[in-house]
């Protein structure tokens, strides 16, 4: 791992909670900015993380995935064998992309589209600014390769979109028979 | 290029004399192939260049979409140039299609008539330039 892992505070305990499929209405709506300090905040990045860590192939879990209008998203690609940089597992709280340059097209998946994968063209460097939730502090994440792709696929639940709203042609969906 | 069942279909634009590629290719018959050459006229719509958009389109399945979507890209002359369904075990259809639109199109204007067919139908439709590879 070539980034320094963010410094997440101690959570609570997380719990597990139902991950959504498209069609649902939560997917489709950009989610609101919040106060990364609130317990309720602190109490959904624990829960993402757990439910993220307990599904396989999962490395990321954005809040409306779970049904939660909420501008944050966990995160981990650590274990994922196309990652280049990474900083190990986090959760950031009101994310923006700053900088994205390089696109390439690669392969995508999602939870909330369990049957398609599909080829989409990502920025291969960016930088993003969030803040982490419970003390607030905001946290700059330059990265690359699979985990700056695994960003903006978070980025963008954020703001209602699926990986199927950037699909780079009418041949660039495939089937998933497994979620793996 | 696609096979369907056992059966290949393959489709491409050659720059030789058609009567010359149609004599060469003819012993293919003989292998149970279908081969046409027709020639292509040159009539410079290159110079306009118009820009190639995808249009995805997902939500619940419904009868109506296909016909809504491409009814408001005729009512624009936009050319539909390729296009696939899909329907998922969640009930999630899904339509992606690379669309020609004229040059000078307001492109703005038909995103925003597209979304609202999205909203009557309960579908998201989204319209976006296609990247191109060079950069």
């Amino acid at each position: 791992m070539t980034g320094s892992p963010l410094l997440m505070p101690d959570l609570p305990q997380g719990r597990v909670l139902a991950v959504v499929a498209a069609p649902h209405p939560a997917l489709d709506q950009p989610c609101e900015e919040v106060d990364a300090r609130a317990p309720e905040v602190v109490q959904l990045a624990a829960d993402l993380i757990a439910t993220m860590r307990v599904s396989p192939g999962c490395v990321g879990l954005a809040a409306n995935q779970v049904a939660v209008g909420w501008s944050m998203f966990s995160l981990d690609v650590s274990r994922h064998p196309k990652a280049r940089t990474n900083h190990g597992e986090y959760v950031l709280v009101n994310p923006r992309v700053v900088a994205a340059s390089r696109n390439e097209r690669g392969r995508e998946g999602c939870m909330s589209v369990p049957d398609f994968t599909g080829d989409v063209r990502r920025a291969t460097r960016i930088t993003v600014v969030g803040q982490l939730p419970g003390s607030g502090q905001e946290v700059t994440v330059s990265t690359d390769a699979f985990e700056a792709r695994a960003l903006q696929h978070e980025i963008d639940h954020l703001a209602g979109l699926l990986f199927v709203d950037r699909v780079a042609g009418a041949h660039a969906i495939h089937p998933r028979k497994t979620y793996l | 290029m696609t096979l369907l069942r056992g059966h290949f279909a393959w489709m491409l634009i050659a720059d030789c004399p058609p009567a010359e590629l149609a004599e060469r290719l003819a012993h293919l018959a003989a292998d149970g192939l279908v081969v046409s050459v027709l020639p292509i006229a040159d009539d410079g719509h290159e110079a306009d260049s118009p820009q190639p958009y995808v249009l995805s389109v997902h939500g619940a399945d419904r009868p109506g979409i296909v016909a809504a979507v491409t009814g408001i890209l005729a009512e624009h002359d936009g050319n539909i140039v390729d296009l696939s369904t899909r329907l998922g075990s969640s009930g999630m259809y899904l339509l992606v299609a690379e669309v020609v639109l004229p040059p000078g199109l307001d492109v703005g204007r038909l995103g925003g008539q597209l979304s609202e067919v999205g909203r009557r139908l309960g579908v998201d439709v989204s319209l976006r330039p296609i990247d191109s590879d060079m950069f």
